[in-house]
């Protein structure tokens, strides 16, 4: 599979990072934040005690919600992280090792992608191997 | 020059036997549907918890993980026992990749959606206490959250802007092309 190549096609580079962005990070980030402030605004209200009742049913909806969340996490932040790296050193490498003129890339179509991807110098192919196998993506 | 030595560790594998992997897996997956199914029955068949507003999302994690227990576990512990994918072919592929990838990822998306709206449910409860009220902040941002979470990745996985190469001896097939 010529991913080098692949992923030259800005269009494809511009999915991976819109992907990982958005679909990964964004709602990690807004679950970590709002399960914080949920939890901290709970134990505000109840110093100006209430009602106990309503105080103790709002307590059981937060331990449900952070429960998954906090199972979810363990799971899911260190491939969220591992596959931002992942593709972030990916997508560099393969902008600065295969093609002469990093610069150019974005106005270049996919036809003369396979041309560049001749200039690719071995050694830094290599380099990018040796880095990438550091940061694979764990997913199964 | 070819490129494909370096590039196939895209999407590497835990350094775990496989058969470890598919014995553990299938030692979840098998009490995992059945407490699925059970909470599903419960949160469904009672009338107080079906109509609680904070256990929609429940439900809606719980149908999503049943669906990938059911296919994307299962995928996973044949392909372990034959070395090689289920059906070889490219649908069967983009629908393992898209419960795998997609909705794994959408009970991300879902839980963040909780979190936001559980902050509406305790300390903005006027906002839901009409009928009006609760279809504008409680059913829409859900059914938008889930729908937002399909339509990317069906668009992404079975309508892929790029060329899909599907390697059959591969969990995944490989990777999809974007990634």
């Amino acid at each position: 599979m010529k991913i080098c190549t692949i992923i030259l096609n800005h269009c494809v580079v511009l999915l991976v990072i819109y992907d990982i962005t958005v679909n990964c990070i964004f709602p990690v980030v807004l679950m970590i934040f709002f399960n914080l402030t949920l939890i901290i605004r709970h134990i505000r209200q109840k110093q100006r005690v209430t009602q106990q009742i309503q105080w103790h049913k709002h307590r059981k909806m937060i331990f449900q919600l952070l429960s998954i969340t906090i199972l979810l996490l363990i799971f899911y932040l260190p491939i969220c992280i591992l596959m931002m790296i992942n593709s972030i050193i990916f997508i560099f490498l393969c902008l600065f090792s295969c093609s002469p003129n990093a610069f150019c890339l974005f106005a270049v179509d996919i036809k003369s992608l396979e041309q560049i991807s001749m200039f690719c110098p071995a050694k830094n192919r290599i380099t990018a191997t040796v880095i990438l196998m550091g940061t694979v993506t764990i997913r199964r | 020059m070819n490129v494909s030595e370096d590039t196939d560790l895209v999407l590497a594998e835990v350094p775990i036997p496989r058969w470890i992997k598919s014995w553990f897996l299938l030692a979840l997956d098998i009490p995992a549907v059945f407490y699925t199914i059970y909470l599903l029955y419960r949160i469904v068949s009672i009338r107080n918890l079906r109509e609680a507003l904070h256990n929609h999302v429940i439900i809606v994690l719980l149908v999503i993980s049943l669906v990938s227990q059911l296919t994307g576990v299962c995928f996973y512990v044949v392909y372990s026992k034959i070395d090689q994918v289920w059906l070889a072919s490219p649908f069967f592929c983009n629908l393992w990749q898209f419960v795998d990838i997609g909705l794994f990822d959408m009970i991300g998306m879902l839980l963040a959606y909780a979190a936001i709206e559980r902050h509406v449910l305790i300390f903005h409860s006027s906002l839901v206490n009409t009928r009006r009220k609760r279809l504008i902040f409680h059913y829409i941002p859900l059914s938008l959250t889930i729908i937002y979470g399909l339509s990317v990745y069906i668009i992404l996985i079975f309508f892929a802007p790029c060329e899909n190469l599907y390697d059959y001896t591969q969990p995944l097939c490989g990777s999809p092309c974007y990634l």
